[in-house]
């Protein structure tokens, strides 16, 4: 039997990493309709965000028709960019794609034998209003009115804030570490760790952020509560400037509730509960920008820490106890020294990790993205083929039977056979077929249409042709 | 072909659940069903491939399990202790 070869996984294999930060953010928009994006776009801030998460080129395109009074033509565009006036419309209607799911411009219309999409007036006030710093609705923040004397945090005490809570936000919501005193039974927490908690785990921050925040606003949703508000005062936040503070009763006179909300999640600092200043913390104000580094807490050297050996061995150079629970899900830990961990990967571990639903890949990706730099000093491959194999082969354990409903038919005339297998593989609605035994393995939901067409070739054959 | 058999024609059709594993799983599996009886048998058809065989939809789970039991007493544990 041929092995399949593990050492390079399909690029399509774990499906559910996003390639975007903001994957979650726009599954939630595309599923809006143009009423939602009327009332965001009130917000200048959001206006202004949208526009920085839209393709370069089509936010080149947007920038250059802005100021302008008319529509925008398709041969204008198709111009700009340097298309032949003849190109398919489809190429042109690509670049704008972004925009249009986004509402920004309006389904194309036919005028006097030209097509053009006509810019959102509700966007185009907003986004000329952000540019030149005119508007009333203060939402990119409405500076607090403090008593000179006041002390102030500095940025790196809010980076540090904004950390700490968010990590306590990993440890309690995500999972916890067994020894916790916080009179959770570890057991039932453990059981909360599932493959999209372990996937979130894998993902950068700035993902991370929009995952919560997005999972924040259906719930919201979910309680049949209004979330444009919320989600433009994402966004505000996402345009305010660190080491400042703001009002938070001017700012957001509407979303009270979902601000406080926040100031648990690590979003923004609170002075105290009832106060009205807040200052937002380095997770909020890097919403927007694109730049994943400035939400990155623990540079690039924490993060490597682990040794693999090709015996399964695992050194861990970490005191940090989230690191240490999520490796007790797949290792089996021995030692435990202040700054070292030592464990094994050993099948039972993995596979009761693998039971939780945490894939191979999963594990993979975590072990090579944490990788020490002494690691990288042998030759590649980074991890060892032995144990990726290895770990692929548990993972494989775990399913090895495929399972799918079907219909069988069984043939006793060659000739019907080969037609109603060469029918079936057209309309792809074969499973399997076994020529030396005349069997056709058939998908269920297309089986009246197979039995149809072995009725009509039937006949004929029985009437001789 | 000669016509003179009309039910040369016949087709049977069964339905169940198509299983496709690896050739040893299959042979697993067909051992487990030859320790069966009667009713409680599951493979509706074996078939000359190695890797496909058609099941009764009712055992599909306790086909998972019992093959999972069966591997599990083919796996060396090391003795934690050694």
């Amino acid at each position: 039997m041929v092995q399949p070869s593990f050492s390079h996984p399909k690029k399509d294999a774990p499906a559910t990493t996003s390639s975007s930060p903001t994957a979650a953010l726009d599954t939630f928009l595309d599923n809006q309709h143009q009423s939602y994006f009327e009332e965001l776009y009130k917000s200048e801030a959001v206006c202004l965000c949208i526009l920085r998460l839209l393709p370069p080129v089509c936010r080149q395109i947007i920038l250059h028709y802005l100021w302008a009074h008319g529509t925008i033509r398709t041969t204008d565009v198709k111009q700009f960019l340097q298309k032949d006036i003849q190109a398919p419309l489809a190429e042109v209607d690509e670049v704008v794609r972004p925009a249009l799911n986004r509402k920004i411009l309006h389904p194309m219309v036919h005028k006097k034998n030209k097509m053009q999409w006509p810019l959102n007036d509700t966007f185009k006030r907003g986004l000329r209003n952000a540019l030149t710093g005119l508007g009333t609705s203060n939402s990119f923040g409405v500076p607090y009115d403090r008593d000179p004397n006041d002390e102030v945090p500095t940025e790196e005490e809010l980076i540090a804030y904004g950390e700490d809570t968010f990590e306590l936000l990993h440890d309690s919501g995500l999972m916890t570490d067994p020894a916790d005193p916080s009179g959770r039974s570890p057991n039932l927490v453990r059981l909360t760790i599932t493959s999209k908690g372990f996937q979130f785990l894998l993902e950068d921050r700035q993902t991370q952020l929009w995952e919560i925040l997005m999972y924040y606003l259906t719930a919201k949703e979910a309680n049949s509560e209004r979330s444009a508000e919320t989600l433009s005062m994402f966004f505000s936040l996402g345009c305010m400037q660190l080491g400042q503070d703001y009002s938070a009763s001017q700012s957001f006179p509407h979303a009270q509730n979902a601000l406080n909300d926040l100031a648990q999640y690590g979003f923004i600092y609170k002075p105290s509960e009832e106060s009205d200043q807040f200052f937002p913390t380095h997770l909020a104000t890097a919403l927007c920008s694109g730049d994943a580094s400035a939400t990155q807490s623990q540079t690039a050297d924490e993060k490597r820490f682990l040794i693999l050996e090709t015996n399964y061995k695992i050194y861990a150079y970490t005191s940090n106890e989230l690191e240490i629970a999520i490796l007790n899900l797949f290792v089996d830990i021995r030692i435990r020294y202040p700054n070292l961990v030592v464990g094994k990967l050993d099948r039972k571990n993995v596979k009761a990790a693998m039971e939780k639903g945490i894939s191979a890949y999963q594990i993979i990706a975590y072990l090579s993205s944490h990788a020490h730099p002494q690691m990288y000093s042998s030759p590649p491959p980074l991890l060892h083929p032995t144990i990726v194999d290895q770990l692929h082969l548990w993972d494989k354990e775990r399913n090895r039977l495929k399972t799918e409903e079907t219909v069988m038919f069984e043939f006793f005339s060659k000739e019907l056979y080969d037609d109603t297998e060469s029918e079936a593989r057209a309309n792809a609605a074969l499973q399997l077929a076994v020529p030396g035994q005349k069997l056709l393995f058939i998908e269920p939901q297309t089986k009246p249409a197979i039995t149809e067409f072995v009725k009509e070739r039937q006949n004929l054959l029985r009437s001789g042709l | 072909m000669s016509s003179a058999y009309g039910d040369t024609y016949n087709v049977k059709v069964t339905s169940g659940v198509l299983v496709t594993c690896d050739s040893a799983a299959k042979q697993i599996l067909l051992h487990l069903d030859s320790m069966r009886e009667g009713p409680y048998k599951f493979i509706i058809r074996d078939f000359n491939d190695d890797t496909h065989v058609l099941v009764k939809r009712e055992y599909v789970e306790d086909i998972k399990e019992l093959l999972q039991n069966e591997l599990e007493k083919n796996t060396y544990i090391q003795d934690p202790n050694l």
